[in-house]
């Protein structure tokens, strides 16, 4: 089994997180973007530990992992102190960012 | 032991200026006030006569005192500007000390002596003073106390230039006391503004004191005056007499030489004992002292000499004039106290230093007696200062009156009070230069000066005639006010007449003197300042008949003055304004203020003009350009902050994809 | 080879004609599943072999990851990304890292997905209106943008040089499991480990004052 192919994998489900982040407005959506992103980058970090047999990628992983999680948990936070203000998740009406 | 205390001198008023400073206006009361100031200085007075008198029998090593150097003490309190060495191995380290020889030794007992006296008189001529204010002024005079000690103790230039700025400041400071009230009404010029016009004028001969140092550094290669002094010699004339120019011109602004001697008239915007401590008794006499000082430095410059000698001459032969049509009490005397520097700059020039000294030293009694015994006047007429609105005041007024008729015998030259030995101890120099060095022309200088002692009497005899005798020309009111000042401020008036009566005794010339009466103060000093034996060349004038001839000239102007203004009942006020011609011409004061407004301020204030225009337009139009240009910037920019995150993520990934294309291609 | 392509058609068959004729859904999809049959039937040895398996697994996470990208109902999206997720522990597994398999499944899908449910319902979200891929300059955009990522990444595996072909039975034993990760962890990247816990309870902290009622 090539390597190659895993990474061509993993550069498809980014691409889709990366598309998926722009083209949708409903914040949830987008955050499960993002996790999708994660995971194709973790996807490269096993195939690359993989190919070196070095355990440092597995590492990474892990570690990608554990901030996977906290920015689940505070991204959602954000969009429930989000809803619980505006009554919606859609990004396009939280325009505060701009001056 | 007195003389290891020599630090304490100038620290102990300081100390006091901390204390009234910071605690005087909130925490003490006016007695706890005017105690700490008045002790402050007595103890210094007190230390200062205790080691004078242990360096009387001081002498450092036995070496030193075979060379015939005179006894002098250097204390070293620690290195200032730590400099290293050249490489040649001279020492470039600037050391904090102070020296006591006889010439400072002079100079502490006349500042702190008659510093104390006026520090008494003070209490009570400020006691209409709010608190805060009385707990200012006795922190500035003491500021100004321990100034003046450093500037006249300092053993090298910069510590001399710390005392020197630190009384400039504390002058400005006190001409400025009341700086809330105006000064000149015709003019519109203020009590700060007096302030403000004394300190800038200083600070124009400060500029020739710093630059001469530095030439002085340069070339001796120290700052130790006592170094420099010894090396006078090898200097070469051109920097001798440069560097003693520069100092000069220091001096100048200090001592209120011509042409920088505008702000004296106008530092009497501060109050009466200021006038009488600074700008008549110690601070003017900075720069006397410090020419003096550095005496062998002058002796290597003959050009510089001679133009110290014209200075002087034209100083006191001016001031004396424009003296004689003064209406205002304080104001004859400030142009009676720069006439009288000019004297003494006279005698420097000549090469007279001692003689310098000791009218310096006969001065600050007399022309202190003189102001505190105008104060007590101005106390006593609630403020009145015009002399034509005074008159008859001896029967009011008697202690003031009898100290200050002591005061004015003193300053015309009337035997046996101390003007007379000093004045003639100068003319007698001059004479003794002129037939030295065989000029006619410098007759004209010993002319000069005699004829200022003329007019010295003459204004002074008009001043005395206008305010204590003839009829009372106040208003029916004021003279219902009319009181002798409490006690404490006339006892420093006796104390300062006894001075002024006897102090002359100290420098007896020797052809009056003889055998039994030596000149003390010249044997004192001999060791310090150059000696002047001028023993050979032409006798224009016997010094018999030189003394007879000033004495004459004195009388005469006193004479002048009593058949103008006291044999007969003055006209009123109004009627005594009218004047014309050359007597308006000396009551404008020679327009000077007026011409130096008009040829050296009225350009400057153009150039500030030009060049507040010039930062305006050019230097604050490039910065305005440059905010413009950024703010456009910024506003096309803002257009792309639309504040939606897609927005923003979309340029983040178009970003990586391009920077992607460029890494791999 | 032609298994994998073979049951690919199928399922594109079987989705075009639930868009296009929903109605005719149960025949087609008979007669499909007799083609699937029919296809294991003339290329059964292909069952056994990894790249079947990987191409298979491969397409249904491509498959579910453009479902949650297209899909207009939250609850549809985080049901995609949980399939997609076991098929990238799938992946894991493939390529030796047991280990990682097992904390995919536990963390991803069984913790961190579960909180996406968990917040979908709480919200009550409703499908989304107005999706419209294509719509829109930044839409199009984007997915220009996507094509172009993708592109480059293509040429970039491509161009990677020579790669070994790897044995997986050729490993050691200890490759991938809790016991080699374990021993890393908690040797070499021991301080990235505290930092990570230390991360965790700022995210725990932090997502708690966020989902306060009152922000005081």
């Amino acid at each position: 089994m090539r390597v190659e192919f895993f990474l061509l994998m993993a550069a498809l489900l980014f691409t889709i997180g990366c598309v998926g982040v722009l083209v949708r407005r409903n914040a949830i959506v987008i955050l499960m973007c993002i996790e999708l992103m994660l995971n194709a980058v973790n996807l490269t970090f096993a195939a690359f530990a993989h190919e070196n047999q070095s355990m440092a990628g597995h590492v990474f992983v892990f570690f990608v992992m554990t901030v996977a999680a906290a920015e689940a948990a505070v991204g959602l936070a954000i969009v429930i102190a989000l809803f619980r203000r505006r009554r919606t998740t859609d990004v396009e009406d939280a325009s505060l960012m701009r001056w | 032991m007195m003389l290891r205390l020599l630090w304490l001198i100038p620290l102990l008023p300081f100390a006091g200026f901390l204390l009234n400073g910071l605690l005087g206006a909130r925490y003490l009361t006016r007695r706890a006030v005017a105690l700490v100031a008045c002790a402050a200085v007595l103890a210094s007075f007190a230390i200062s006569v205790g080691a004078v008198l242990e360096l009387h029998n001081f002498a450092p090593t036995p070496a030193e005192t075979d060379a015939g150097s005179p006894a002098r003490f250097t204390q070293t309190l620690f290195e200032w500007m730590p400099m290293g060495t050249t490489p040649e191995g001279a020492d470039l380290t600037v050391r904090w000390g102070y020296s006591l020889d006889p010439l400072s030794a002079v100079m502490i007992l006349v500042v702190t002596g008659i510093g104390f006296l006026i520090h008494v008189y003070s209490i009570g001529y400020m006691e209409h003073e709010p608190r805060a204010g009385f707990a200012r002024f006795f922190s500035y005079l003491n500021l100004f106390m321990g100034m003046m000690l450093t500037l006249v103790l300092g053993a090298s230039l910069p510590v001399v230039f710390v005392g020197w700025e630190g009384v400039g400041l504390c002058s400005y400071l006190l001409i400025g006391f009341w700086y809330d009230r105006m000064f000149d009404e015709t003019t519109k010029m203020s009590c700060a503004d007096a302030g403000r016009k004394a300190f800038i004028t200083n600070r124009i001969g400060d500029v020739g004191f710093l630059l001469g140092m530095l030439l002085l550094f340069t070339a001796a290669g120290t700052l130790d005056i006592q170094a420099i002094l010894a090396r006078a010699g090898a200097l070469g004339t051109g920097v001798c007499t440069a560097a003693a120019l520069l100092l000069f011109l220091g001096a100048c602004g200090k001592s209120a030489q011509i042409p920088l001697y505008v702000w004296l008239p106008d530092a009497m915007a501060g109050p009466t004992p200021v006038s009488a401590l600074i700008h008549a008794a110690t601070m003017v006499t900075a720069g006397v002292y410090v020419t003096c000082r550095m005496a062998p430095l002058y002796v290597q410059a003959p050009a510089a000499m001679l133009s110290v000698t014209v200075v002087g001459a034209l100083t006191a032969l001016f001031a004396a004039i424009i003296g004689t049509a003064q209406d205002d009490i304080k104001k004859v005397l400030a142009y009676s106290t720069v006439s009288q520097l000019g004297y003494m700059m006279l005698a420097a020039g000549v090469g007279a230093f001692s003689a310098s000294i000791f009218h310096l030293m006969t001065h600050a009694f007399f022309k202190a007696l003189l102001f505190l015994g105008a104060g007590s006047v101005i106390h006593a007429m609630s403020g009145e200062q015009n002399i034509w609105r005074m008159g008859g005041l001896r029967r009011h007024l008697p202690l003031t009156h009898a100290t200050f008729a002591v005061a004015v015998l003193a300053i015309a030259g009337i035997p046996p009070f101390a003007g007379f030995f000093s004045k003639d101890a100068i003319l007698a120099g001059v004479l003794a230069l002129a037939g030295q060095a065989g000029s006619p022309a410098l007759l004209a200088v010993w002319a000069a000066g005699v004829l200022t002692a003329g007019l010295t009497a003459f204004y002074m005899t008009r001043l005395y005639l206008l305010v204590f005798a003839g009829v009372p020309r106040m208003p029916e009111e004021a003279r219902h006010h009319l009181h002798e000042s409490p006690p404490v401020m006339t006892r420093p008036l006796i104390v300062l007449a006894l001075g002024a009566a006897v102090a002359g005794f100290v420098g007896v010339p020797e052809f009056l003197g003889g055998g039994s009466l030596p000149n003390w103060l010249q044997v004192y000093l001999s060791g310090t300042v150059p000696s002047f034996h001028p023993d050979s060349g032409v006798i224009y004038l016997s010094e018999w008949s030189a003394m007879a001839i000033a004495l004459l000239v004195s009388v005469a102007g006193i004479a002048a003055a009593w058949a103008m203004y006291g044999r007969r009942p003055l006209p009123a006020p109004a009627a005594a304004a009218e004047a014309r011609g050359f007597v308006r011409l000396i009551k404008e004061k020679f327009f000077v203020d007026e011409a130096i407004d008009a040829l050296v301020l009225a350009p400057y204030r153009w150039l500030c003009r030009a060049s507040a225009a010039f930062d305006e337009k050019v230097v604050d139009g490039l910065v305005n350009a440059a905010a413009a240009a950024t703010d456009l910037a910024s506003q096309l920019l803002r257009l792309v902050q639309t504040g939606y995150v897609a927005g923003y993520a979309f340029a983040f990934f178009l970003g990586t994809v391009v920077v992607l294309f460029f890494v791999m291609r | 080879m032609v298994l994998l392509l073979g049951l690919i058609a199928v399922v594109a068959v079987f989705a075009l004609a639930r868009t296009f004729v929903p109605a005719r859904t149960v025949p087609v999809g008979a007669a499909l599943g007799a083609v699937m049959v029919a296809l294991v039937a003339y290329d059964h040895q292909e069952l056994a072999s990894l790249e079947f398996w990987s191409g298979l697994i491969g397409f249904v996470a491509i498959m579910s990851a453009l479902l949650v990208v297209i899909h207009p109902n939250p609850m549809v999206s985080v049901l995609f990304l949980i399939l997609n997720l076991f098929c990238i522990a799938l992946f894991f597994l493939i390529l030796n890292a047991q280990f990682l398999a097992v904390i995919q499944v536990i963390i991803y899908a069984g913790a961190i997905m579960v909180l996406f449910v968990f917040v979908v319902m709480l919200l009550n979200l409703k499908a989304e209106e107005g999706l419209r891929l294509g719509g829109g300059p930044q839409r199009s955009g984007a997915v220009v943008l996507g094509v172009a990522f993708a592109a480059l990444m293509f040429y970039a595996i491509r161009n990677r040089g020579a790669a070994p072909y790897f044995e997986p039975e050729s490993f050691d034993s200890g490759f991938g499991t809790a016991r080699g990760i374990g021993r890393l962890l908690f040797t070499r990247y021991q301080f990235a480990f505290e930092a990570a816990s230390i991360l965790l309870i700022a995210a725990m902290i932090g997502a708690v004052v966020l989902a306060k009622r009152k922000l005081r």
